[in-house]
């Protein structure tokens, strides 16, 4: 197995293992724990926009 | 390489039969904030690269142009994600996942590409053993004279 290849599925295997948590973390959660959760998932979400806009690439 | 890709799909899936509207919505924005911060992440490992000359400008080129369509999908994306949590639709969480599924698998192999091109450039010595030689007699004798 190469560097590269090792590299793509240690990045793939720390997407499952958010997913994982994320499904472990909300079956116990109360509503409102729930609640806080996605709002903070929003505001995380609306900050990695603002990343991918900032984005800016130079021209030829 | 379709891994990044068929990961994305199983997610996507997965928001479409899953019976829990939070457990979807969290698996969903997880993916999607995941999807953002590693185009963040390729496109700065691209500006290094052209700047230590690992890549060429069309090969930065190429990864601009997929770059713009990337920022134009994803602040839709996340829109879509947001209604989806207000209005508690499952179905729009999917139609937000969707949105960057074709995206995701061009953004693993412009990884994949920028990251053999830098180790390449390592392995590569950037000035020919030969000319060093050349410039040691020439700086020698600037110092007899």
């Amino acid at each position: 197995m190469t560097e590269l290849e090792v590299s793509l599925i240690s990045g793939v295997a720390s997407l499952v293992e958010q997913i994982v948590t994320s499904i472990i973390a909300s079956t116990s959660m109360t509503d409102a724990q729930k609640s806080a959760a996605l709002t903070a998932l929003g505001a995380k979400l609306d900050a990695t926009a603002a990343k991918v806009a900032a984005v800016k690439f130079r021209s030829p | 390489m379709r891994l990044f890709r068929n990961v994305i799909a199983a997610v996507a899936l997965l928001v479409f039969s899953s019976c829990q509207h939070v457990m979807a919505f969290q698996i969903a924005g997880d993916t999607i904030d995941a999807l953002g911060e590693q185009f963040v992440a390729v496109a700065d490992a691209y500006e290094r690269a052209l700047d230590s000359g690992a890549i060429n400008s069309a090969q930065y080129a190429q990864f601009a142009a997929f770059g713009t369509k990337f920022e134009a999908a994803y602040p839709p994306a996340v829109q879509l994600w947001h209604i989806g949590v207000y209005t508690n639709d499952d179905l729009l969480q999917a139609n937000a996942i969707q949105a960057l599924e074709n995206l995701a698998g061009p953004l693993t192999q412009f990884a994949l590409d920028v990251e053999q091109a830098v180790k390449l450039l390592k392995v590569t010595p950037q000035v020919p053993p030969a000319t060093q030689l050349k410039t040691v007699p020439m700086l020698q004798g600037v110092h007899q004279l």
